[in-house]
């Protein structure tokens, strides 16, 4: 039997031992809370290498991480288009790379194998720096449920969108 | 840099940054002519001091921790430091005789080597052999062999999911067993789509060996592999080689000597006495071929047609194939063992904490992953020692590279710098999980 996929991907990374490079994983968990319709939420954890495997069937993705931006402080929440060519730039877009294959090459040969969502958004908080331990530094677990209300919002206005069907 | 001035007769290559994951690396070059004065696998990533913080933490934590160290093959470290406290517990004996838990722990061992040897072959590798950057580049010309290369990987995650709880560091595994195994109906479910990914993997391993050109390479390695009586390494068995060692697991560490070097973070091994050797797929391969679980076994004539070459092979270039064959195996054994299943009454062994110690190795995607642990009366660890097969590797990915440079003394740089890193990754090195992208760099020294 072949089950149907949520037509939302959320997939976060990061790495819980290292303090604030933990607030993808931690917003996925309070995601999990709340059962969103037609939503799948995952935390690849310092695998980000397994994206490839969740994203066929999916309408839209979201990515949830840590990010370095020269143009943004510490402690923001940035919700942009991934392909918007005016989004801030991050620090370096394969940090998050495994084997070669970071969040961005991934969702490029996505692109080829014509297995992209058509929507990407990535949900951010911003982080100075990242030191070793589990604890999320205040400033950004703050961002936590600001992002799942974020997230949320744009699960909503695509499930209507999609009218409101559960599976793809 | 690049200075290229060929009239001196002194050439530095160096590579400067194999980036990220589980080691930071360079590799740095030095030839006079077609001679190799200097190879250096530079390691250069902070250690990570795992051993050192085991130190006082309870034993059953140990699996979980050191899942940690690498997000490509954490079963493999899991059931490594098990099966070493299960020796250290006394009930190591106990649980390989258990029905069920050990089938088990080869079927979650078989999800790790599909998914890790799949996504080393088709999206790192193989480039490399047709000619392209990148996966990405690849796709473009080879879309349907990467969508099928995709599936497969997809279900290795699906299998260490099944028994671990999730794909990403999975939990399942514990001391004396696992937490829990799975319903019946969950194993069946995804029996039919192992079954038509091992057809599908048969069909991509000829393939490969029918269309893929290997550079020539022929070194007299020394062959190190887990060598069970009753069946292909992967969790169980003596160590042994092609040259003679033959060692009970536990006293494999007394005979590889670690050594700190200047230019590596990690430790360079040897056999004590006997020098460099090689662990990892073509060593596994070419000392146990013979115990390949029949969809595999009946491959190997039919590629060794293709290629032109009798197993043993010497040549590191060939583990591509060796990751194939591997993965069929893999497939097929993961079939009889999901064909097999009935949930067992009892997950794991009961265990009542006890001084001990114990050391195992289990065959991690690249090669033998080994674990030693004394234990203390309160179940405390007071000594860890772990050797990844990468650090096991390092001091023949040198050698290779020894070998190999003084046939790209012609080549321009990027192109010398692109056939290094290819050998490279020939050991789908863990400590350069990204060795993919390397920056690059040559220099032209004036002779002194």
């Amino acid at each position: 039997m072949i089950a149907s996929v949520s037509p939302i991907l959320v997939a976060s990374c990061g790495n819980v031992m290292a303090t604030d490079d933990g607030f993808g994983p931690a917003v996925i968990a309070a995601l999990q809370q709340h059962n969103l319709p037609g939503v799948q939420a995952i935390n690849l954890d310092i695998r980000p290498a397994a994206l490839l495997d969740y994203l066929a069937d999916r309408k839209a993705l979201i990515l949830v991480d840590a990010a370095l931006s020269p143009d943004c402080r510490a402690g923001q929440l940035l919700d942009m288009d991934w392909h918007d060519p005016q989004r801030p730039p991050l620090v370096d877009d394969d940090a998050l790379s495994t084997h070669g294959l970071s969040i961005s090459s991934q969702l490029e040969l996505a692109a080829r194998l014509r297995l992209a969502p058509k929507t990407v958004r990535l949900i951010a908080a911003t982080i100075g720096s990242v030191e070793h331990g589990p604890c999320i530094g205040e400033m950004v677990r703050d961002l936590i449920k600001p992002a799942v209300h974020v997230i949320a919002g744009h699960a909503l206005k695509w499930m209507d969108d999609l009218g409101g069907k559960p599976h793809a | 840099m690049n200075d290229s001035n060929p009239d001196n007769t002194t050439r530095t290559i160096r590579v400067g940054a194999l980036a990220r994951v589980e080691g930071e690396g360079a590799l740095h070059l030095v030839m006079r002519g077609s001679d190799v004065e200097k190879v250096q696998l530079e390691i250069y990533e902070p250690p990570r001091f795992y051993e050192a913080f085991l130190r006082g933490r309870d034993y059953t934590e140990v699996p979980d921790i050191t899942a940690r160290i690498c997000g490509i093959c954490p079963v493999a470290y899991q059931t490594a430091s098990c099966y070493a406290l299960e020796k250290a517990m006394g009930v190591y004996h106990r649980v390989v005789e258990a029905p069920g838990i050990q089938a088990m722990r080869d079927l979650i061992y078989c999800g790790e080597w599909i998914e890790s040897h799949v996504l080393h072959m088709f999206m790192l590798h193989l480039p490399d052999f047709l000619g392209y950057e990148s996966a990405i580049s690849m796709a473009g010309d080879h879309g349907p062999t990467v969508q099928r290369a995709l599936r497969i990987k997809k279900l290795g995650n699906s299998i260490v999911s099944l028994l671990g709880g999730r794909a990403v560091h999975p939990v399942g595994l514990c001391v004396g067993g696992f937490h829990r195994l799975p319903e019946a109906s969950a194993v069946a479910e995804l029996l039919p789509e192992v079954e038509a990914c091992c057809d599908d993997m048969v069909e991509l391993t000829l393939f490969l060996a029918e269309n893929v050109e290997f550079p020539d390479l022929d070194r007299d390695y020394e062959f190190v592999a887990l060598c069970p009586e009753d069946g292909y390494p992967m969790n169980l068995g003596r160590i042994k080689s092609n040259k003679g060692l033959d060692v009970e697991q536990d006293a494999f560490g007394e005979m590889v000597v670690e050594q700190h070097v200047a230019h590596s973070t990690a430790l360079h091994s040897i056999l004590k006495g006997r020098g460099a050797y090689m662990v990892g797929p073509l060593a596994r391969l070419n000392l146990c071929y013979e115990q390949l679980h029949p969809r595999a076994a009946e491959l190997v004539p039919k590629i060794v047609k293709a290629i032109g070459k009798k197993l043993p092979w010497r040549n590191n270039f060939l583990s591509l194939l060796a990751r194939g064959l591997e993965t069929v195996h893999a497939l097929a054994l993961a079939a009889d063992l999901m064909r097999n299943y009935k949930r067992p009454a009892q997950c794991r062994i009961p265990i009542t904490h006890r001084a001990g110690h114990g050391g195992h190795g289990t065959e991690a995607p690249r090669g033998v992953c080994w674990h030693e642990y004394d234990v203390a009366e309160d179940g405390s660890i007071t000594r860890a020692h772990i050797m990844p097969p990468t650090a096991q590797n390092q001091i023949t990915i040198e050698e290779d590279l020894a070998e190999f440079a003084r046939r790209v003394t012609d080549l321009p740089d990027e192109e010398a710098a692109l056939k290094c890193e290819h050998l490279i990754r020939n050991y789908d090195p863990c400590i350069s999980c990204s060795v993919h992208f390397l920056k690059f760099a040559r220099t032209w020294e004036t002779a002194s």
